[in-house]
C-alpha cells in the first residue's frame, strides 16, 4: 500500500496573518481543489510548530478542525466518517513525520483520507523582526492507494549539530509571553552536508533507488545545500523547484511548498529530503503513478 | 499482529501540595469544597529545578528497568507533554523527544513530539500502534513529563471570582509516565481496540496559553459548558458504535476496569449517569488516582494503571478500557488485556 497526494492548498507568505488564518486558508484551498466533502476526512494532522498566542492546548489541529467546520458534533450533525486530529512537532521535518504517520494509520486502520497541514507564524500574529520564519501554511490531502506515492521513510539524527532553538522565556517575556518568542541559531559546520549525504545514500542503497531516474527535492532555504547534494548523488533537481531565497525559511511548510511546486508536473520519482533542528535528516521517495 | 504494553514507567515528584492549602491561599472565599467535589486531596509537585525533560527521563529509566529493551534498542520515542518546560523556557524546537533520545542514548530511535492536550499519551499509543503494525518500527516508547502545576500557581494568583475560568487549573498535579509497546503480544494479551475521535465544536472551551495578567501559563476552562450533557454524550455515542461493530456491548465485552481521564470524582459520576441513560448498561468499575495525584494531564491513565499494578488491583489477564477526555474535544476507546508487567514498589 502507498500514500498518494491528491491535492495541495497554499497560503502564501504574509507576515500580517496568524497561523490559524493561514492554515484554514490553505486547507480550504486544498479541499476545494480536490472537491472533498468535509465529512470524508478520517485524520487531520497539524505539523506547524509556532502557534498563535503560544497556545499549548488544545491541539492546533483541533482549532483548525473547528475553523474548517469538520466533525463538530457527530450526534447533532451525523457524518460519514469520524475525524481524529492531533499535532506532530518536529521542526522542518514535521510534515514528513506527519506523512509517515498518516501512511501507517491509513494502512493499518483501514482509513482512506488524511488532511495534513503545516506552517508557522509568530505568536503575536504580526510581523516581528526577530522571527526568522515566514508566516505561511500548506495543506496536503493524502489518500490510501495501490500505486505511486510514498511507501518508505527514513529519519536519522546526530547530536553533533544543535540547529535552531525556539522557545518562549517566561523569565524574560513575563506578561508578554503570550506574544513573544526567542531564538538561538548555531552556525552549521562544514560537515553537516556530509551527514545529510550519508543519510540519503543509506536510504538510496537500502531501497535500491537509481539516482539517474530520481529527482531531488531538498526542502531547505540554503540553495547551495540542494545543488551540492544533487551533484554529489548524481541526481537532477526536481523540476519546478522554486526560489527558496525569495520565499524565505518556511520551516515545517517548506516540504509542502516544494511538493506543490514539483509533484503535479514531475516526470521522475522524487526523493524528498528534509533537514530539521537537532540535526535530523528525513528521506522519503515519492513514486510517480504509472 | 497484536501490539502489547511491554513495560511501564512512572515518576512522581516527592513534594506534595494539599487542595486545602491551595484553596486557603486564594484571594476569595469559595462557597464549595473543592476536595469534596473533585475527590482530590493532594497532588505531587515538581521542584523548581525539575524540568519536563527531567521528569520524563525518570519515567523513561523506570520503564527501561522493567523492559527487555535497552535504550539503544528502542526504534521510536514519542513525547506527548503539554508542558514543554526547561527552566523558565517553553521549548518548541528542538523537540523534547530528541532531547530524551540524546540523554538516553537511544541512537536508533525515530523521534517526534505529539500534542493533543490530555489525550497526548493515548494519541501516542494510537500512532505507535500503527507504526508498529505497518512495519515502520518494531517497538517504541510513548512518554510524557507533565509539569502543569505551574498553571495552578497562575490560577492561585489570578482567581478573583467563584466563576473564574481558571478554577479547573487547581486540580492539576505533576507526573511523568512512559510505556513501551512492541509486537510480541502473547495469545490473549495486547491492544484490541485503539480508536479515537475529535469533536471540534467545543474546541474553544478549554484553552491553555501564557497569562496576560501575571507571569505564567494559564488554563482557561468554561467548565459548565465543557462538561454539559451534550459533550458527555460523545463517549457513549462512540463506544456504542465501536462495540456494536465488534458484536459486543460495553457490559458484555469482558472488561475488569475502566480508566477514565482523572478530571475528578464528580465528573466520573456524571459520566456514569450519562452512560447509563444512553446505553442502558452499567459501565465497568472505574479506577482513579485523583485522591493523591490530582489531574496529571496527558499521563493520567498510566499513573492510574501503574499504581493499580503496585497495589495489586489489576493483574495479568485483566482487560481494561482506557477512555480519554481532552480539550479539543477528544474522546476514544483504548482496550488492552494486560500481560506480565513489572512495576517498582
Amino acid at each position: 500500500m502507498s500514500t498518494v497526494i491528491k491535492g495541495f492548498g497554499l497560503s502564501q507568505p504574509d507576515n500580517t496573518k496568524g497561523y490559524l488564518e493561514h492554515a484554514i486558508a490553505a486547507a480550504n484551498a486544498c479541499l476545494a481543489q480536490v472537491e472533498c466533502p468535509r465529512d470524508e476526512i478520517d485524520l487531520l494532522i497539524n505539523a506547524g510548530i509556532y502557534r498563535d498566542n503560544n497556545t499549548c492546548e488544545p491541539s492546533v489541529a483541533a482549532l483548525i478542525q473547528h475553523g474548517l467546520g469538520i466533525h463538530l458534533n457527530p450526534i447533532t450533525t451525523p457524518v460519514r466518517k469520524h475525524t481524529f486530529s492531533f499535532d506532530v512537532l518536529n521542526g522542518a521535518c514535521g510534515l514528513l513525520n506527519a506523512l509517515q504517520i498518516a501512511h501507517s494509520i491509513l494502512e493499518t486502520k483501514q482509513q482512506t483520507r488524511a488532511l495534513l497541514i503545516a506552517g508557522e507564524s509568530h505568536p503575536s500574529m504580526q510581523p516581528d523582526d526577530n522571527f526568522p520564519l515566514e508566516h505561511s501554511a500548506v495543506a496536503l490531502l493524502v489518500e490510501r492507494s495501490e500505486q505511486g506515492g510514498f511507501t518508505t521513510f527514513q529519519f536519522q539524527s546526530t547530536p553533533q549539530f544543535q540547529g535552531r532553538k525556539g522557545y518562549l522565556d517566561l523569565a524574560v517575556h513575563q506578561t508578554a509571553s503570550r506574544h513573544s518568542l526567542a531564538f538561538e541559531e548555531t552556525t552549521e559546520t562544514t560537515t553537516l552536508p556530509t551527514f545529510i549525504e550519508t543519510v540519503v545514500e543509506s536510504y538510496l542503497s537500502k531501497h535500491n533507488i537509481n539516482p539517474d531516474e530520481t529527482a531531488l527535492l531538498l526542502a531547505h532555504p540554503a540553495s547551495t545545500l540542494s545543488d551540492n547534494l544533487a551533484q554529489s548523488l548524481g541526481m537532477s533537481l526536481a523540476v519546478g523547484t522554486f526560489d527558496w531565497q525569495t520565499l524565505g525559511d518556511l520551516n515545517s511548510a517548506g516540504l509542502g511548498f516544494g511538493l506543490a511546486a514539483t509533484i503535479p508536473s514531475a516526470t521522475k520519482d522524487t526523493l524528498c529530503v528534509v533537514l530539521g533542528t537537532g540535526a535530523t535528516v528525513g528521506c522519503a521517495l515519492y513514486r510517480q503513478s504509472n | 499482529m497484536s501490539i502489547r504494553f511491554e513495560s511501564l514507567g512512572l515518576y512522581l515528584p516527592s513534594r506534595t501540595e494539599s487542595t486545602a492549602d491551595i484553596v486557603s491561599r486564594l484571594k476569595i472565599e469559595t462557597p464549595f469544597d473543592l476536595s469534596k467535589i473533585t475527590g482530590i486531596h493532594s497532588r505531587h509537585v515538581a521542584d523548581e529545578s525539575e524540568s519536563t525533560l527531567d521528569l520524563a527521563l525518570n519515567a523513561a529509566r523506570d520503564c527501561l528497568q522493567h523492559s527487555k529493551y535497552t535504550a539503544e534498542e528502542l526504534d521510536c520515542i514519542i513525547s506527548c507533554s503539554i508542558s514543554r518546560r526547561l527552566g523558565e523556557r517553553y521549548h518548541f524546537e528542538p523537540t523534547i523527544s530528541l532531547l530524551l533520545k540524546n540523554e538516553l542514548g537511544a541512537q536508533q530511535a525515530l523521534t517526534f513530539d505529539l500534542s493533543n492536550a490530555c489525550a497526548g499519551m493515548l494519541t501516542g499509543v494510537y500512532v505507535l500502534e500503527s507504526l508498529i503494525k505497518s512495519g515502520a518500527v518494531n517497538n517504541g516508547m510513548v512518554i510524557s513529563g507533565e509539569r502543569n502545576y505551574a498553571g495552578s500557581e497562575t490560577a492561585e494568583r489570578e482567581i478573583d471570582s467563584i466563576f473564574h475560568e481558571q478554577f479547573a487549573s487547581l486540580t492539576v498535579g505533576d507526573a511523568a509516565t512512559a510505556v513501551i509497546l512492541d509486537d510480541s503480544a502473547e495469545e490473549n494479551e495486547g491492544l484490541d481496540i485503539v480508536e479515537m475521535m475529535t469533536c471540534a465544536e467545543p474546541a474553544l472551551l478549554c484553552l491553555g496559553m501564557p497569562s496576560l495578567e501575571t507571569t505564567g501559563v494559564a488554563l482557561y476552562t468554561k467548565n459548565i459548558k465543557l462538561h454539559a450533557a451534550n459533550n458527555l454524550q460523545l463517549w457513549p455515542y462512540m463506544a456504542n458504535k465501536v462495540f456494536k461493530q465488534r458484536g459486543v456491548q460495553l457490559d458484555t465485552a469482558g472488561y475488569n476496569f475502566l480508566i477514565p481521564h482523572q478530571i475528578g470524582l464528580r465528573f466520573s459520576q456524571k459520566s456514569v449517569e450519562v452512560i447509563k441513560a444512553m446505553l442502558h448498561v452499567e459501565p465497568p468499575e472505574m479506577l482513579h488516582c485523583v485522591e493523591d495525584c490530582g489531574n496529571t494531564s496527558s499521563t493520567s491513565h498510566f499513573v492510574v494503571l501503574y499504581q493499580a499494578l503496585q497495589k495489586g488491583l489489576v493483574k495479568k489477564g485483566d482487560k481494561l478500557l482506557l477512555v480519554p477526555a481532552a480539550s479539543g474535544v477528544v474522546t476514544g476507546c483504548v482496550s488492552v488485556t494486560l500481560g506480565d508487567l513489572e512495576v517498582s514498589a
